[in-house]
């Protein structure tokens, strides 16, 4: 498959590859109210990005003109390539999309559910086995084949869910909070299961309100609110544009006023916070890299018992995009 | 709505009103009502009121107004005439709109999961029925009120008794609160408001039905209102049935005419007793059926059905013929679930439907046919033939307008409609798939259509079998009959997924598609009973006249092709409207049977017409109904978007 494309999904190359979505100006507006404000995006064959906004941000808006469903939009929508407007059947064939409320035809088994969507995809009647037994395998159901959906936990249908996404093998998922209301031990499976998507070339469009969930899935993220996408690129990317700084901690057995000064006057360093027993940093990454601070502490005479970076932190950055502006 | 604190609290109440006056719908629904019975009274009364003057005119009394110059005297009086006119048109507007108006009380909270937290308030579970069952009743009475103006000048033209009215008043009460504790009860088994809507109207049904049968057995308020002012008649007559109920009844309702306020009061205690056991009903199913699961009752019913018959065969050691095992798909995955997974599909379960619907049909078949031998009229198959052709439109409308939004109130629609089938596909296999629930239903109407035909030849209407031309006859009515059931049966269909697919909740689709099916029927039904008006001047026109006028209004009419191969029945009468068919040829030249032949089957072609017109607007629409992008539909907005740029 494509497995060698996703390796290096992580760089920009919307120049050299097609995108697999493409969107212009988007607009989605319900009777007065715009609940998607203008977004343009590219996504390039094989890269996993992810959307992050609060509820009522647009999310859903976006996928369900990306999944055909939405007739009244402006601006354009592409998916590898065809007009959702003008080809949308053709959209759909390329595409698999998961809905954020989803329910599944409780009169069914899953296998009958999984036969049911092949027919309904237009699989060859002789492949159908064939391909369901695959799915089935690659969702780790075979187990829950013959029980009524209804009966399956909400983890199980979210796979189901999944394998019936995945039965006409489509280039592109749209995946809307798919991990929504799990269990901590269905959302990790369901990020092995992403995981292994990635692995298999898909182009994924994922969204969730939570980020570090999708911060070690996603090649690049998008934070969307109020209907615009306010940042968007790799996660280092996004962390440069909010011009958040970098926290390290640091502890020196000479700490003292004389060596507050000399750390202080680093370049780079945009301030130092005492703490009851360390020092608190914050440096702009782009001037002084971790091991640059490093090297000037040591030759300001420090003696360090301690260097620790803090964490990105995630959620600081969602604050301080979405300050007190959630719908 | 502001609510007088008249009691000191009644929370329940006060949201339910509140929540209703908030809605836009009900002011809608409720000033179109009252228009409606306003009007449908004005024209009563303007009727009524004619044909009374006429009538005083020939007796001589219209010149004691006349000389008067005070045209309004010669009203005097007509209270008497008027009253029994109106009052049944009130009996008729409670019994109509008072189970749908209930019977979302209960179910809605169901559907929205508030139940649970009215549970653990302070209210107790009689109070919570009692407060809902008043906030449906004050609307009912605040929508009678408005014509309670009508009735006081009906009062104030005389000729009324005061006790007759204030009997009348607590009988229409009493009928709001009938109907009400009824929908009520099904409001509180039912998990949808679609199950209890569908509920209670059949109850309904089924009690008009019972009072066609024999009234005194149901002494509803209606019968009794009926029974006071003497005008109770039924196939089995009132004489009959109180000879049932003994003689002591009897000589205790004759007394009516001097105690009618006593003898109404006893009257209605069985009516009484049983609102009573509703609201006992209601509130002794309002816990056990709260949390029920949602899945249909009528699988669970076959499920268990099922289950009784799997242990008897296996203590039997018979055979099972159909076993419960997976199925697969072919071709048409969305008829193939319409068909093997769902209630309404299953060949199993249809078939016990059909029995269920056949045999007591083709009982009360029989026994018109042997009862009915000497008696010319097939007319007493008419009830029968209503009540399957209504039984017919509610249950293809209830199914054909949740076909969609039954799948978009389980969110299981965006799954669908995101896969290449194109919305074209997905309405055609949805109807598709209902064509056996058609044939299922199409049965019972056959089965007395046909009846009429073997009633024809039994009772010697010229008819006899050793006459080719005549089995000739019978053949092309008995295709026809078949032709025309279908098409109407499809038509409904289509109209109800053209009406009930847009809503977005189950419950509003059924309303309106319902509403919009029974309206049509009741349109088309208004403008066929303009021939009453005229009933008086037929005898003018010829049944030339009278045939094509008949032709005519059944184009118009939603069962209109099935009527219309009724009438091509009669046309085997060999004195169609008492002229015989010689005469008839000698005063037309033309042959009138022939006729006949033909305008029904103009009537029956233009019925399938509309249908094939209403099935391609459908499919047209895919997009808007489904409400997704469509290839088909992208041309138009092409097009349209092309002139939009031309105006700018
Ligand atoms: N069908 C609709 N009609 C009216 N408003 C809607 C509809 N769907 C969504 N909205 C509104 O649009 C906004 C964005 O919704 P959505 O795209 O679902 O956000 P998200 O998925 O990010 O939570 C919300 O404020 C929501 O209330
Ligand atoms: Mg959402």
């Amino acid at each position: 498959m494509q497995g060698e494309q996703a390796a290096d999904a992580g760089v920009q190359l919307s120049g050299v590859r097609p995108a697999a979505i493409s969107l212009r100006n988007l607009r989605v507006t319900y009777g007065r109210f715009e609940a998607v404000k203008g977004i343009s995006l590219d996504i390039p064959e094989g890269e996993v990005f992810g959307f992050i906004g609060p509820n009522g941000a647009g999310k859903s808006s976006t996928f369900r003109v990306l999944a055909t469903l939405q007739p009244k939009f402006q601006g354009q929508a592409y998916v590898c390539g065809l007009d959702v407007l003008r080809q949308p059947q053709k959209v759909r064939d390329v595409m698999g999309f998961v809905p954020d409320f989803f329910g599944v035809y409780e009169d069914l088994t899953s296998l009958e559910y999984l036969h049911f969507f092949a027919a309904a995809y237009r699989i060859p009647s002789a492949k159908r086995k064939g391909t369901i037994d695959d799915v089935l395998t690659l969702t780790d159901m075979t187990h829950k084949a013959h029980s009524p959906v209804d009966g399956l936990s909400r983890g199980m249908k979210q796979r189901l869910a999944l394998a019936r996404v995945l039965l006409h093998d489509p280039k592109v998922l749209l995946l809307d909070e798919p991990s929504s209301g799990l269990d901590p031990r269905a959302r990790i499976e369901m990020r092995e299961l992403l995981k292994a998507l990635r692995e298999m070339g898909k182009t994924i469009l994922i969204s969730s309100h939570i980020l570090s969930e999708l911060a070690q899935l996603c090649t690049r993220i998008g934070i969307i609110e109020l209907g615009r996408m306010v940042a968007e690129g790799s996660l280092n990317e996004i962390y440069r544009q909010l011009q958040l700084m970098r926290v390290v901690h640091i502890r020196a057995d000479n700490a003292g006023p004389e060596l507050l000064e000399k750390v202080r006057a680093i370049a780079g360093v945009e301030s130092v916070e005492q703490q009851v027993d360390r020092w608190a940093l914050r440096l702009r990454e782009e001037d002084l890299s971790i091991a640059d601070l490093h090297a000037g502490l040591v030759a300001a005479g420090a003696r360090l018992t301690m260097l620790q970076p803090e964490a990105m932190d995630m959620e600081t950055a969602f604050m301080k995009l979405t300050e007190g502006k959630t719908a | 709505m502001r609510i007088p604190r008249l009691v000191p609290e009644l929370p329940l109440l006060r949201r339910e009103l509140t929540e209703l006056s908030a809605r836009k719908r009900t002011y809608v629904v409720r000033s179109l009502g009252a228009m409606v019975l306003l009007a449908w009274v004005l024209w009563v009364s303007q009727n009524v009121l004619s044909a009374w003057q006429q009538q005083q005119q020939q007796r001589g009394m219209w010149a004691f107004g006349g000389a008067l110059g005070v045209p309004a005297a010669s009203l005097m009086g007509a209270g008497e005439v008027l009253f029994p006119r109106l009052v049944p048109l009130l009996f008729l507007a409670v019994q109509l709109l008072m189970p749908s108006m209930v019977c979302g009380s209960i179910t809605i909270e169901k559907e929205r999961n508030t139940l649970g937290t009215l549970f653990v308030t302070r209210l107790t579970p009689l109070t919570i029925v009692f407060e809902k069952l008043l906030s449906r009743l004050v609307p009912m009475l605040t929508f009678l009120l408005l014509t309670f103006p009508m009735l006081a000048f009906v009062y104030s033209l005389g000729g009324v008794d005061q006790r007759v009215l204030l009997a009348t008043i607590w009988l229409i009460l009493w009928e709001c609160l009938l109907y009400a504790s009824i929908g009520l009860m099904c409001s509180a088994w039912y998990t949808t408001t679609v199950g209890a809507f569908v509920a209670s109207y059949v109850l309904s049904a089924v009690i008009f039905t019972l009072i066609r049968l024999n009234p005194v057995l149901v002494p509803t308020p209606y019968v009794i209102w009926q029974l006071l002012m003497g005008a109770l008649a039924g196939p089995f007559g009132w004489q009959s049935g109180s000879i049932m109920a003994g003689a002591a009844v009897t000589s205790f309702v004759a007394r009516a005419g001097q105690e009618p306020i006593r003898v109404t009061f006893v009257l209605t205690i069985p009516a009484m007793l049983t609102v009573v056991f509703c609201v006992m009903t209601t509130r002794f199913l309002l816990y056990r059926r709260a949390f029920v699961s949602q899945s249909s009752l009528l699988l669970r019913a076959f499920r268990m059905l099922d289950g009784f018959f799997q242990r008897l065969n296996d203590r039997a050691g018979g055979v099972q013929i159909i076993a419960d095992r997976e199925s697969y798909p072919d071709e048409d995955p969305v008829t193939w679930r319409e068909r093997e997974k769902k209630s309404m599909g299953r060949a199993r379960y249809l078939i016990r439907i059909l029995v269920v619907l056949e045999f007591p049909t083709l009982f009360v078949c029989l026994m018109s046919v042997m009862y009915s031998v000497n008696s010319n009229t097939s007319s007493g198959l008419t009830p029968l033939w209503l009540l399957a052709w209504l039984l017919a439109l509610m249950i293809v409308t209830v199914k054909g307008s949740t076909l969609i939004s039954s799948e978009r109130t389980r969110e299981t629609l965006d799954a669908l409609l995101s896969t290449p089938l194109s919305g074209r596909d997905i309405l055609l296999q949805k109807v598709a798939g209902m064509r056996r629930l058609l044939l299922v239903l199409a049965t019972p109407i056959l089965t007395v259509n046909l009846t009429l035909v073997m009633m024809t030849v039994q009772s010697g209407l010229g008819v006899s079998l050793a006459n080719l031309n005549q089995l000739l006859w019978l053949l092309t009515y008995a295709v026809l009959s078949v032709f025309s059931t279908w098409t109407t049966l499809q038509l409904l269909a289509w109209l109800a997924a053209l009406v009930g697919s847009r809503a977005r909740a189950q419950a509003r689709s059924v309303f309106a598609a319902v509403t919009v099916a029974l309206g049509l029927a009741g349109v088309s039904w208004f403008v066929v009973g303009q021939e009453r008006i005229f009933a008086g001047q037929s005898e003018l026109r010829g049944p030339l006249e009278v045939t094509v006028g008949n032709a005519v209004r059944q184009l118009f009419r939603i069962d209109g092709s099935l009527q219309a191969t009724q009438s091509l029945l009669w046309s085997m009468e060999p004195r169609p409207y008492g002229y015989s068919t010689e005469s008839l040829e000698g005063l037309y030249g033309i042959n009138f049977p022939l006729l006949r032949l033909f305008l029904c089957l103009g009537v029956v072609a233009w019925h399938w017409i509309l249908l094939r017109t209403l099935r391609a607007l459908v499919l047209r629409r895919s997009q808007w109904l489904l409400g997704r992008v469509d290839e088909s539909e992208w041309e138009s907005g092409a097009v349209k978007s092309l002139f939009s740029g031309v105006g700018r």
